[in-house]
């Protein structure tokens, strides 16, 4: 059950639509469950269908605790106003937990790590390599994780996902991110402009902490709170312009 | 400082409340008033992930609510409150305990029975009622769902 469930996953915005966004596909990757535990009468499997082809919305990575839990719940033969009420409440947190952590955080930092090993000297397709492997890794074990979790935790799945302190990670990695940013600025600066005069590289220094300014009152903008951006941007800056003299001289 | 938004959003906490709302008013607490989820651990546990790091959730029944109001009024902490439909909000303002605020209306969605009054607002005939009823507790019911969206007045919406 669990790997087919799995495997089902990795399809669930293949029915993407308007109207029940991934509604559809949370019924179809949900069939192998449903077929076993609701399907003693031909009308039951159908209405089940039905109900789980509603409006629903996760983000896919992390869609597998809903998968997950929902077969759970259909397994263990859960009140149908509970299930109706899980799908209502997770949808939420699913999807800004996701997002913040996979598309905001993880992505960006997994293309800055190795774009900048390629800057550093990797072959192209050793980094494109390195980044599939990396980013995917998480990929695959929020995936794994998520139906696993679902499946033995059913309804109370909340409590395994507020245990892992995704939002703090999210936070984490985003930081981290943004530290290779200024390292990657760094990096494209030192690789693209190479003045022929040591003179010359007052230019591009300070176009680079220009950039990096700009980059920084951006990121303040955005998010007020987030008083790191400051020692961050700058160690990153630092560290770039730092290798850029390394490489210049070597 | 104290309830810096109420709001009536199906959804209550999520995405369009935590960024478009959160990032303007930066609450430190999201009180989320409704009956059903108050007495269901693995509800709140679920609801409360939708939090951004650093910022609380709570809790409670309308009748809590009712009780604790003017602790959240008073309170230093900036409180966006929430509750999933217009029921919850005309309990909680019953006798005049929200004379004078302003109820923000967000996302009610399509659903049997409701009518389309804006693209994020659909109303059953009891919520236009519902509606009538806090204006006349003396609240002042405004549907916006983003802060950079146009604000509509309860005339406006019950044309």
């Amino acid at each position: 059950m669990k790997w087919r469930l799995l495997v089902r996953l990795f399809f669930i915005q293949a029915l993407w639509n308007y109207r029940t966004l991934l509604g559809s596909g949370l019924a179809w990757a949900l069939l192998p469950a449903l077929r076993r535990f609701r399907a003693t009468e031909e009308d039951e499997l159908r209405n089940a269908i039905g109900r789980h082809a509603e409006h629903f919305n996760a983000h896919p990575y992390l869609a597998g605790f809903a998968v997950g839990a929902l077969a759970g719940m259909e397994r263990d033969e859960v009140d149908q106003e509970v299930i109706r009420r899980f799908r209502e409440v997770v949808r939420g947190p699913l999807g800004s937990l996701g997002d913040r952590l996979v598309w905001s955080a993880w992505l960006p930092t997994c293309v800055l790590l190795s774009g900048g090993l390629v800057l550093l000297g990797l072959p192209p397709l050793w980094g494109v390599a390195v980044f599939l492997v990396i980013f995917n890794l998480l990929h695959l074990a929020l995936r794994w994780w998520g139906i696993t979790a679902g499946l033995a935790l059913g309804k109370g799945v909340g409590e395994a996902l507020g245990r892992a302190r995704l939002p703090i990670w999210a936070e984490r990695v985003g930081r981290a991110g943004v530290l290779l940013l200024g390292l990657v600025a760094g990096l494209v600066l030192a690789t693209g402009v190479r003045p022929s005069e040591p003179a010359l590289h007052v230019g591009p220094t300070g176009l680079f902490v220009a950039a990096g300014l700009l980059l920084f009152i951006a990121g303040v903008r955005r998010e007020q709170r987030a008083w790191w951006w400051t020692p961050a941007l700058t160690l990153g800056a630092v560290t770039g312009v730092f290798l850029w003299g390394i490489l210049w001289v070597a | 400082m104290g309830i810096v938004l109420l709001r009536v959003d199906e959804r209550l906490i999520h995405g369009q409340v935590t960024i478009g709302w959160g990032a303007r008013l930066e609450p430190s607490l999201y009180v989320v008033v409704d009956d059903e989820l108050a007495g269901s651990q693995w509800e709140r546990e679920l609801m409360a992930l939708g939090v951004p790091p650093g910022v609380e959730a709570a809790f409670a029944t309308v009748l809590d609510a009712r009780e604790r109001l003017d602790r959240w009024r008073g309170s230093d902490q900036e409180i966006i409150l929430l509750t999933r439909d217009l029921d919850h909000m005309l309990r909680l303002a019953r006798g005049g305990r929200l004379r004078g605020a302003h109820v923000n209306l967000g996302g009610l969605h399509h659903a049997p029975g409701r009518m389309e009054v804006l693209p994020y607002l659909y109303l059953t005939e009891e919520d236009q009622e519902r509606i009538r009823e806090l204006e006349r507790e003396g609240v002042d019911v405004v549907a916006r769902d983003l802060p950079t969206s146009p604000a509509r007045s309860a005339s406006d919406i019950l044309r």
